[in-house]
């Protein structure tokens, strides 16, 4: 792709029809993803040899807290975008990601605290990986919040866009805090340096299922970023021909 | 099919990460599509306003 073409994208006609086209195929693919995910951990995937069957949670708490942490990078990166070049499809992007992104993580946490019950003894404990992870939850509901609380559209995009920045420092302190300090949290299953410490029959659902939710990531941010660039271009001519002109979305 | 649901006496924590995993992927969505069909006619009343 060459920076022509990423240029392109930075138009909301072509961005928006793009969300509308992409969103049906995105959100298919990850429905079938999921599906077969979800049978090969719960009923394909042998036992742990320790945690027995609890252990297919990792089927759900490990994707959504891969996706929660992805969603931030993609906002963080969208919020620079966006104040590079003043990119309305940029903030939106980034706007879009804030919800999503929390919601992911919510899922994160939850899972995680079922998880932590059986095996831990408790569902909570305030070590680096659990309480990052927390306050990445408290990130996402900051940028929600800043962005209601300011009138002003640009000034809001601009002062979020910062939080999101600011904020990114907290992705690489989850991520490592199992090698830096000592957690009751275990370390990372799959590493992109290391061979993956699980047996391959339960690794293979376990990417699906990172596909998978990575894919309903995107249809969620597709759904949400056109209806954003909707709200920001109602007064455009392209926006007014596309939506009286498309009878489907009455 | 009792075993499925026990899962080893995990079967609370395995069926409840499954439920809460899918009751918010699907909440999402629903949002996601209600934001986007409220914004199209949010779009509409505007336009008609505009035209009047």
């Amino acid at each position: 792709m060459n920076l022509k073409s990423i240029y392109k994208l930075g138009s909301p006609p072509l961005f928006y029809k793009l969300c509308i086209v992409l969103e049906p195929w995105y959100l298919i693919s990850s429905i079938l993803l999921i599906a077969v995910g979800m049978y090969g951990g719960l009923f394909v995937a042998p036992p742990d040899y320790q945690m027995g069957d609890a252990f297919r949670i990792i089927y759900f708490h490990v994707p959504s807290a891969y996706v929660s942490m992805m969603a931030y990078v993609f906002m963080a990166v969208s919020a620079i975008i966006g104040l590079t070049w003043r990119s309305n499809v940029a903030f939106s992007l980034a706007k879009s990601c804030a919800p999503i992104g929390a919601s992911f993580t919510f899922l994160a946490l939850i899972t995680g605290m079922l998880w932590g019950k059986p095996m831990w003894g408790t569902a909570w404990v305030w070590d680096a990986r659990l309480t990052s992870e927390l306050i990445l939850l408290f990130l996402y509901l900051a940028y929600i919040m800043l962005h209601l609380s300011i009138p002003d559209r640009s000034k809001a995009d601009r002062a979020t866009a910062l939080l999101a920045i600011v904020g990114v420092v907290n992705i690489p302190i989850i991520h490592y805090s199992v090698v830096w300090w000592n957690t009751l949290h275990q370390a990372s299953t799959i590493s992109k340096f290391a061979k993956p410490s699980i047996a391959t029959e339960m690794l293979w659902p376990l990417v699906i299922m990172i596909l998978g939710y990575t894919l309903l990531f995107a249809a969620f941010l597709s759904k949400r970023t056109a209806a954003e660039l909707a709200v920001r271009e109602k007064r455009t001519r392209w926006l007014q021909t596309l939506i009286v002109g498309d009878k489907n979305n009455a | 099919m009792p075993e499925i649901f026990a899962m080893g006496g995990y079967g609370f924590y395995v069926w409840g990460s499954v439920l809460i995993s899918i009751a918010v992927l699907v909440i999402n969505w629903i949002t996601a599509h209600k934001k986007f069909k409220s914004t199209i006619n949010e779009v509409k009343s505007f336009i008609s306003k505009d035209k009047e």
